[in-house]
């Protein structure tokens, strides 16, 4: 981390400096300038504010990028904010929406998993609890969705103190275990006869008006979506086209509601572990015992661990209710909701907010991306598994800190030390290892190839010789062959 | 220091049990004012579209007014028409798979032969398990991103219903969708399925239940969601007071088995179960129970009727009685045995009774697809469904009575039959002649 001239802490961050300042009031004028002139006052002034605003964000952005030296960030930012506009279609928009979302829960599982090193299986039910809780509210007894939603995000966090309980006398995997029984009961318990008039049974309940933008937002982005009208529909009656603005108005105007809370709740993750809470969980996590002297309440700590990471996952809730306006107990299986999340959050990079992102965003692309890929839907459901699980390896392996961290680490990255560091792993292993890797990698393609000449490359193998994650049981098999592997003692340099 | 910290904890629990009383508070004065906008906007802008109704039917014919609606045109080229589906590739209900399949390799035919209005059919059909959470986001997709025409056939009574909302705010019709639940035939002209609805079905079963097995005691055993409830309200109607009902068992669709609840009902007394299972937990309970020396009389839903049905159950469905509204492919007439034929020429080794259904709905698109003709959109598309492709005197080569569709009755197929399953000769029993047509006792 380089420190510069101009290093600001804190709320000084957000305060334009004079050079910034004067940027602002140019951008000012000549929005004003440009809108003013087709005599909307309230449109004009919107655009105005909305650019402001903009370059305003971006002006903090810059500060903190400069002051850190991440200035990828102002790019992921960038790109975060003009997802709208990137997208191809509304679907896309609003798979971006759910990354959103879905960051808030990974935010939250990092507080517990990565701040306090607490295992909790149990998020899917505090998800669902949340989204079901806005669903009950809304459908049941007409509440307004907002207020639901509060409502809905305070039950969740009291539950997670009540979830954080058994965290006080339980550690490692019996922790998890008695999470796990959380996720797994939630779906049955919805689909019980007595509380199906609330829950809906296995039908689920569905949100019959999804939130609209305003009236003047509205105006604007179906300004703003003319491009986004596919080709197909460009020469259709004027009320499709109509419709098809609204669409895309509404998919970003929810996107952007998420967008806002997503930034909300990074910012407050990212702060959450730099406070005094932060340490004391880091603390609980590296040296219990240790803490404990220190004068650390670790049981406090640990429960309010559980609270504040089930006040993310509760706003994940209610939000995934809002974007996807439909909720049935399958969405909060223990794989969908529970455990997948944690696969991502580590591949993401664990107790760092940026980490939570990254693993959001493979959470809801992965599976898109591996559709993509795979040619029959079967095939698909392998691969996926396989995949997680190679990432997994790899990860766990190759960047145990995560994409994330691998990322922040690239300011001291150079090609000299990675060549060398490459060097020394190669060297370290005999060349036995190496042609029984060899061999291994080749008897894999030539079967893949054999079987499905179309793909013909290493992801047949996978499907072919180790259906589902069986592919990582090899990985992690061939990391344990010291035997022929090591020559020597590891000595502290050496990667690992 | 500790006791502070615990008036602390409590005063934080006091707010967040406060809250929810705060938010109902807020939610009187909200008055929805903010989050109301204009939703019903998209919603009457779609069934506007659709409904499209002619404005000089006195003067033309309803056949040439086609020609002039106007309308959304996704999906469609003069080359091409993309159209949607969403089908079980996966996970329990993947046995329906077959009828997707099935009725794809019909359109390869036709495609073949040139397409339809000089259009090539072209389809997508999404997997989505049987999960109505997975069905939300494949539709989106299929609507959103890949820009379909229409959905076509889509599979199940659950996740149709997550979607129907949707579906009908695009305005995208989802048409012959396969399943029975009766919600299909009020849900506006955009919505239609093909197969006769769980209650009327129930209802046969019921009244021949009570004819056959009158003093009986029989327990109903039904998957836990619309398709099994709406049997459950046929059989108990169809039955009246003929039986006793000794229990209901239920069960969650995607179960693995369900042999405990069948046992439930056998131990409580019951001679005769109806069941509203998909295939392959029927085929389980039948075996399983006949496994333990049991014997009870079965009957079953429309979508167990079929040879594929009967060969996961592996000999255990002999005696099972089903309603049924298509032939069994073991029927000898020459128009089954051509369909037969027709998909043993294109490599299925054993076609079921899947395939024939599958037939049955892809004569339906094609008859809607050619009668619509060269000015295919969405309007035109429902006008020509509800108007003229099937006023009565047309006919599936493979169903006894004509498929009836108007503007108030989005009902297709409607005429039914009790069917046994023999197993020694491989194929139901039944007779033509007691077809029972729903469509002259209209409810």
């Amino acid at each position: 981390m380089k420190m510069t001239g101009n290093y600001r802490q804190g709320i000084e961050r957000f305060i334009p400096s004079p050079a910034e300042a004067v940027v602002l009031a140019t951008l000012l004028f000549f929005t004003w300038y440009l809108y003013g002139g087709t005599g909307n006052d309230v449109f004009a002034g919107l655009s105005t504010f909305i650019v402001v605003a903009i370059a305003w964000v971006l002006g903090v952005a810059i500060r903190v990028a400069l002051n850190d030296m991440r200035w990828w960030l102002l790019v992921i930012a960038l790109l975060l904010v003009m997802a709208p506009w990137l997208a191809l279609n509304t679907f896309q928009i609003a798979v971006m929406t759910e990354v959103l979302v879905f960051s808030l829960l990974l935010h939250g599982l990092n507080v517990v998993t990565g701040l306090t090193g607490q295992m909790s299986l149990g998020h899917g039910a505090l998800v669902g609890l949340s989204a079901y809780a806005v669903a009950i509210l809304v459908d049941h007894w007409d509440w307004p969705l907002l207020p639901a939603m509060a409502a809905a995000v305070a039950l969740t966090f009291a539950f997670g103190f009540a979830l954080g309980i058994p965290a006080l006398r339980l550690a490692g995997p019996y922790l998890a275990i008695a999470t796990v029984a959380a996720a797994l009961v939630f779906p049955l318990v919805l689909k019980l006869d007595s509380v199906q008039d609330y829950t809906g049974g296995v039908q689920g309940l569905r949100l019959h008006k999804q939130p609209q933008p305003p009236g003047f937002i509205g105006g604007f982005l179906e300004n703003e979506s003319i491009a986004k009208i596919p080709e197909q529909k460009k020469f259709a009656p004027e009320e499709v086209q109509v419709k098809e603005r609204q669409k895309f108005a509404q998919a970003t105007y929810l996107y952007f509601l998420c967008f806002g809370v997503a930034a909300i709740g990074t910012f407050a993750a990212w702060n959450l572990q730099r406070s005094r809470f932060g340490r004391a969980f880091i603390a609980v996590r590296d040296a219990e015992v240790a803490a404990t002297s220190m004068g650390v309440n670790t049981a406090l700590y640990k429960v309010t661990a559980f609270g504040i990471s089930a006040l993310y996952a509760g706003i994940a809730g209610a939000l995934l209710y809002m974007v996807v306006a439909f909720v049935a107990p399958e969405s909060f299986d223990l794989f969908n909701l529970s455990i997948n999340p944690i696969a991502y959050l580590v591949i993401g990079g664990l107790a760092a907010p940026g980490g939570a992102m990254v693993g959001a965003f493979g959470y809801k692309w992965g599976p898109e991306v591996i559709k993509k890929i795979a040619r029959t839907d079967t095939d698909f459901d392998k691969l996926q598994g396989a995949l997680t699980g190679l990432m997994l390896i790899v990860v766990m392996t190759r960047m145990p800190q995560g994409v994330w961290g691998s990322l922040t680490r690239l300011n001291s990255f150079s090609w000299k030390a990675l060549i060398n560091e490459t060097k020394a792993w190669v060297l370290s292993r005999t060349i036995a290892y190496w042609l029984a890797i060899a061999l291994g990698v080749a008897v894999v393609i030539a079967i893949g190839a054999w079987f499905a000449p179309v793909w013909g490359v290493f992801a047949a193998g996978l499907l072919v010789v180790a259906p589902q994650d069986a592919w990582a049981g090899v990985f992690l098999w061939l990391r344990s062959l010291p035997a022929i592997g090591r020559r020597r003692a590891p000595a502290p340099g050496d990667a690992r | 220091m500790k006791w502070h910290r615990k008036t602390w904890m409590l005063a934080l629990l006091a707010i967040i049990a406060v809250l929810p009383v705060l938010g109902i508070a807020c939610g009187d004065d909200d008055d929805e004012g903010d989050e109301g906008g204009t939703p019903a906007t998209t919603a009457t802008t779609a069934a506007t579209t659709a409904g499209g109704s002619p404005t000089k039917a006195a003067t033309k014919s309803p056949a040439d007014e086609i020609a002039n609606i106007k309308g959304d045109t996704t999906g469609v080229t003069d080359k091409e028409v993309k159209i949607g589906s969403y089908y079980a590739k996966t996970g329990p209900a993947a046995v329906y798979n077959d009828i997707q399949l099935a009725w794809n390799m019909y359109f390869d035919e036709v495609n073949k032969k040139g397409g339809i209005a000089g259009r090539q059919i072209k389809f997508i059909v999404e997997d989505d398990g049987y999960n109505p959470s997975n069905t939300v986001n494949v539709v989106k997709k299929l609507v959103e991103q890949d820009q379909v025409f229409m959905l076509f056939n889509a599979l199940g009574t659950p996740t149709g219903m997550a979607v129907l909302e949707y579906v009908k705010a695009q305005g995208v019709p989802s048409l012959f969708i396969a399943s029975g639940a009766s919600k299909w035939a009020n849900s506006g002209p955009t919505i239609i399925g093909i197969q006769p609805d769980y209650v009327t079905e129930g209802t046969v079963l019921g009244k021949e239940m009570a004819e056959k097995q009158k003093g009986k005691k029989y327990g109903i055993l039904y998957q836990n969601d619309d398709f099994g409830k709406d049997g459950r309200e046929g059989l108990k109607k169809g039955v009246g007071t003929a039986l006793t009902l000794v229990g209901e068992e239920t069960y969650e669709a995607n179960a693995a088995d369900i042999t405990s609840q069948a046992l439930k009902l056998i131990n409580a007394g019951a001679e005769v179960i109806a069941t509203y299972a998909t295939p392959a937990q029927f085929a389980g309970v039948l075996k399983s129970v006949k496994a333990q020396g049991k014997t009870v009389t079965w009957y079953s839903s429309s979508v167990t009727a079929s040879g594929s049905t009967a060969k996961l159950a592996e000999g255990a469905m002999d005696g099972v009685i089903t309603a049924g509204y298509a032939p069994d492919p073991t029927d000898p007439d020459p128009d089954v045995q051509k369909v037969v034929k027709f998909f043993k020429d294109h490599g299925v080794a054993n076609p079921t009774a899947f395939h024939i259904v599958a037939w049955v709905f892809a004569e339906h698109l094609e008859r809607l697809l050619t009668v619509t003709g060269k000015n295919l959109n969405r309007s035109s598309l429902i006008y020509a469904m509800e108007n003229v492709a099937f006023q009565g005197d047309w006919t599936s080569t493979l169903l006894y009575k004509p498929t009836i569709i108007t503007k108030d009755d989005h009902r297709p197929i409607e005429a039914m039959f009790i069917q046994k399953w023999n197993q020694a000769a491989g194929k139901f029993d039944f007779d033509v002649s007691k077809i029972i047509d729903s469509e002259t006792t209209k409810r």
